[in-house]
């Protein structure tokens, strides 16, 4: 029954105009017979009438209940109340403009944020039932690891992949290289290679996944093991953008740094792989290819060498913990298998504490969420906190409206309106607002988001992020509009519907607590932004251990290029000796990792006669450097000396280690001839200390200096065959010029060529861009925070200026009466201003201890900034309070021209 | 005059009982029957009556159709439908119940 009647006024809703001309029919014909009645009992028709209407009581009250009972308030009223508020809005267009701008750009700034926090914190993998994907560790390492990892295992070696698999502990486990590869592909027919990234992948890898080819095949067990035809799998958008859309390319061959390979297929046009990264792989390679690929690393040979994220497939009913369990038994099996005889009391308790940790996979692997998850989230709570402060404003607005309404109010409430009426039709043009706001607001949200990601990922456009706003987003930005609605217009509403007579003060009093409340929410915005910017500037202007001005860093790979490791030397000569002698070049030096690109690679050190540091605390950071690296870097050399030209293959290996490396194994004494060796197995002391440098940042500008150990670039391992490490194929060439390294880039590039045509220089790029780009996470945050504090500031001065200007309006007669009486100009100034300073005191009263809470909690995002720190809070105090200040003065300055006679005369 | 106030939830139950037992009948004569019924005049303002009217139609347990009166006059007629009158005579065994038991309270108070 109940469910009937909802269908009917449901119907109702839809259709309010029959039941709305049955009603007006009908009582007019009950009017009519009462009429008609009293008539009867003798009445003259003019006092029939008036009975009549007296004893049908209100029309408008009736139709105002049966609307209420045959429908749903705020469905049937709704369309009316959405009409009305319409009506109204047009009629006063500057308000309507200013309040769905401000709504715009406070809906909008959120709506945008949220746009990311979607894109990277909230977003499935584009594949079949995501959430049942786990990935195995926490993937917060990446590239390649040797031996054992402490603790929990996030990178595998092939060998290992395969034992896990052999488990059947998932409906599917699959692996894709940890990194991806740049390569330089030529296809079949065309004229010249382009440079293009690889991801190596097992060949279930698409199936476990689960997402289907737009084009041809993905990979497939035919395409496994070491005989198998080479193939690869392109992504579409590589598909769309490079071959534009060609569907002869299934079945074409392209060389991948000279391995040839058949394409076999387009990926989903929607499968960015398993990473949320910029620069998604363009093509997907069968393991099994790395080693014809890399024929110099060959780890897919190396049982040792871990490379690889391991993603599985859950089936229905395995719970994680079962998974883990016989996962981490597997590992643990297979570690003291490799081990072999040699297994140490130590070492199986090492292997014992080794474990696979299940990490939910639903949202694949990303970099970027672990990066950026806190500043999205601190920038969604300040984008909402500006929303705020606009919505305040909104509601001063609308609470000043109502004044200028009463008298329309009282006459409505007057004949028979109810109050509940009144509120809602107010409610429902607070909605209309809203909405308006919101639908600017995603426009907004639309474009930030571009220019935001532009800003961020200023080096490529090719992101597996959306820009367009999913169902996702358009819900939040819709409820955010209506709660939106909610704050600004609930107060105004019920202020406005009530006929109270002291009501000018109250109101206003409510118009002072509002303005009060913007200054404390502006205050914490802005000291939040000037902290996050202190914050960055610290973190900019650390020491990083090197002189990161007038450096180019050029990347090349002699391994891709053919080189073998007998070729290396005469090559790392003619490379310095050439790029020395370029114009406008003091210094060139070759390395395998340089600062902030990819660094480095981790070893355990023991140090030959010193007791071991704690297990988790004995690993160094490796990299191997030609001569006159540090003096191109520009890393002072703080005792003995740096690698230089002596360092041969056959003079004795020699190792430079910075001042963290002496401070953790060799417990700060003087490091000079004082030997170490790499590896657990390692021969024991195989290298001589021969200098100490300064720390130097190589990685995160937030992280302590890590221990760092420089070897010398062709000097080999013992414990390596020779030729077989694979970090004596440098990756950068570090270049120090006299001007602009940018403008010797070409010179650079040009001698390179010349030397090799086949070397190619994967990318050429200044220092200091890499220093930058380490920081621009950091850099739009704090931009970002800087905007956001700004709005905040200039809402809080429009609302507190509307606020003084409304008041001084209202009060026209009292100081028109005041100027009578003798007071000067500067007494209605100083009047008005002390009002003004009071909001602005109060607030920022109320303000700096929320301020104080707020850094708290952001204080992880800061960088040499104290959550204690007065700093930021006073200069936003002051900040405000100067700009309360002009805001103010104008309407104060206005009252204070306010001619006598006239003002009385006003009312 | 003391007015009595009609409670509520009693309306509805008034008003199927008058179709019941007088037929169809349009808005102002159920005002009218109540008005003798109750032996007070101006018991109950007419307008009251249409959304308890629309509440009963749109549970099925009345049905409105226009009509011509006596006097050649357009009219809505209510009727009581089927499951009006079961409605009715269950919410009659409840009322009856309700009655009963304040009735008793109240003895046993005073």
């Amino acid at each position: 029954m109940t469910l009937q009647r909802l269908l009917r006024r449901l119907g109702n809703v839809l259709r309010p105009g029959r039941a709305e001309r049955d009603l007006t029919r009908e009582l007019a014909a009950h009017l009519e017979l009462l009429e008609e009645e009293y008539r009867r009992r003798g009445m003259s028709s003019e006092d029939a009438a008036a009975a009549a209407r007296r004893a049908l009581g209100s029309t408008a009250l009736t139709m105002d209940l049966h609307r209420d009972a045959r429908s749903f308030i705020w469905g049937d009223d709704l369309q009316r109340d959405v009409r009305y508020a319409l009506r109204t809005l047009r009629r006063t267009p500057g308000f309507t403009a200013l309040a769905v701008a401000t709504l715009a750009i406070g809906i909008g700034a959120t709506a945008a944020i949220f746009t990311l926090v979607n894109d990277v914190l909230l977003r499935s993998l584009p594949v079949r039932d995501p959430r049942q994907l786990v990935i195995l560790g926490d993937t917060r390492a990446s590239g390649t690891a040797v031996g054992r990892q402490n603790g929990s295992f996030t990178l595998f070696s092939i060998d290992l992949y395969r034992r896990l698999r052999e488990e059947r502990i998932f409906d599917g486990l699959c692996a894709a290289q940890s990194s991806k590869s740049l390569v330089s592909v030529r296809r079949a027919g065309a004229a010249a290679s382009e440079p293009a990234f690889v991801r190596l992948v097992s060949t279930n890898y698409f199936d476990v996944l689960g997402t289907r080819p737009a084009l041809g095949r993905l990979l497939g067990p035919a395409d496994d093991g070491a005989s198998a035809p080479p193939v690869a799998v392109i992504s579409f958008r590589y598909w769309s953008e490079r071959l534009n859309r060609d569907p002869s390319i299934v079945g074409s061959k392209a060389q991948i740094d000279r391995v040839p390979l058949t394409i076999v297929g387009v990926a989903a046009p929607e499968f960015y792989g398993e990473t949320l990264e910029p620069d998604p792989p363009s093509f997907w390679i069968p393991l099994d290819v790395e080693r014809q690929l890399d024929p110099s690393r060959t780890l897919a040979d190396s049982p040792d060498v871990h490379w690889l994220y391991l993603i599985g497939r859950l089936g229905r009913g395995v719970l994680p913990p079962q998974a883990q369990a016989r996962a981490t038994a597997a590992l643990q099996e297979w570690l003291r298998a490799r081990a072999g005889g040699r297994l140490s009391p130590e070492t199986d308790a090492a292997i014992g504490a080794t474990h696979v940790e299940l990490v939910p996979g639903a949202g694949g692997v990303s970099l970027a969420r672990r990066n950026y998850a806190s500043a999205l989230q601190l920038l969604l709570a300040i984008s909402a906190v500006v929303l705020l402060i606009a919505c305040a404003n909104i509601a001063n607005l609308l609470l000043a409206r109502g004044f200028a309404r009463e008298a329309e109010t009282s006459i409505r409430l007057a004949i028979g309106a109810s109050r509940g009426r009144l509120i809602r039709q107010s409610l429902a043009e607070s909605l209309t607002l809203a909405l308006a706001g919101g639908a600017f607001g995603m426009l907004v949200a639309f474009w930030g988001v571009h220019l935001l990601l532009a800003l961020v990922f200023s080096d490529t456009d090719n992101l597996p992020f959306s820009t367009t706003p999913d169902a996702r987003v358009l819900a939040f930005t819709l409820a955010l509009s209506c709660a939106s609605a909610l704050v600004f217009g609930v107060l105004p509403a019920i202020r406005g519907s009530a006929i109270v007579s002291p009501r000018h003060t109250r109101s206003a009093r409510f118009g002072s607590a509002l303005i009060v409340a913007q200054v404390a929410l502006s205050l914490v915005v802005l000291a939040a932004a000037g902290a996050l910017a202190r914050s960055l500037a610290n973190l900019a202007a650390q020491p990083f251990g090197f002189e990161r001005e007038r450096v180019l860093v050029v990347d090349v790979d002699p391994g891709r290029a053919g080189y073998t490791y007998a070729r290396l030397g005469p090559l790392y000569r003619e490379l310095q000796a050439r790029l020395s002698a370029v114009p406008g070049v003091t210094r060139a030096s070759l390395s395998y990792y340089s600062p902030f690109d990819a660094c480095c690679w981790g070893f355990t050190i023991n140090a030959f006669g010193q007791t071991r540091p704690p297990e988790g605390r004995r690993s160094a950071m490796l990299n191997r450097v030609s001569a006159g690296y540090f003096e191109t870097l520009g890393t002072k050399v703080v005792r003995g000396r740096a690698i230089d030209e002596r360092d041969t293959p056959s003079s004795p290996r020699v190792a430079v280690v910075n001042v963290a490396f002496v401070r953790r194994f060799l417990a700060d004494a003087d490091p000079i001839g004082k030997r170490f060796s790499i590896g657990d197995g390692g021969v024991a002391g195989a290298f001589e200390i021969v200098g100490q440098v300064e720390n130097a940042k190589y990685e995160d500008p937030r992280d302590d200096p890590r221990p760092m150990a420089f070897l010398a670039l062709l000097q080999p391992d013992p414990d390596q065959a020779e030729g077989a490490d694979e970090h004596q194929f440098i990756h950068t060439i570090e270049v120090r010029t006299a001007g602009d390294p940018a403008a010797v880039a070409g010179a650079v590039r040009q001698a390179i060529g010349a030397l090799d045509p086949n070397l190619s220089v994967f990318r050429a790029g200044t220092l200091s861009d890499q220093v930058a780009r380490a920081l621009r996470g950091e850099n739009v945050v704090a931009t970002l925070a800087g905007v956001f504090g700004l709005a905040a500031l200039a809402l809080t001065c429009v609302g507190l200026y509307g606020l003084t200007a409304y008041g001084v309006q209202r009060r026209r007669r009292e100081i028109g009466i005041r100027m009578a009486l003798g007071a000067d100009r500067a007494v209605v100034v100083r009047l008005i201003v002390r009002e003004v300073l009071g909001h602005a005191a109060i607030g920022t009263v109320i303000g700096v201890p929320v301020a104080f809470a707020a850094m708290r909690m952001i204080e992880s995002a800061l960088y040499g900034v104290s959550p204690a720190d007065v700093i930021d809070s006073s200069i936003a105090a002051l900040v405000l309070l100067g700009s309360m200040l002009v805001a103010g003065y104008a309407p104060a300055l206005r009252a204070s021209r306010v001619a006598p006679t006239e003002a009385l005369r006003c009312e | 005059m003391e007015r009595v106030e009609i409670l509520q939830g009693t309306l509805d139950l008034i008003v199927l009982q008058a179709l019941s037992t007088m037929g169809a009948q349009h808005a102002y004569g159920l005002a009218a029957r109540i008005e003798q019924v109750s032996e007070h005049p101006l018991t109950l303002n007419q307008g009251t009556l249409y959304p308890a009217l629309v509440r009963l139609e749109q549970n099925g347990w009345i049905k409105g159709t226009w009509q011509k009166t006596e006097n050649n006059r357009d009219a809505k007629y209510y009727a009581i439908t089927k499951t009006g009158a079961r409605a009715l005579e269950k919410q009659t065994v409840r009322w009856r119940r309700l009655a009963g038991l304040v009735d008793k309270l109240l003895l046993n108070e005073t």
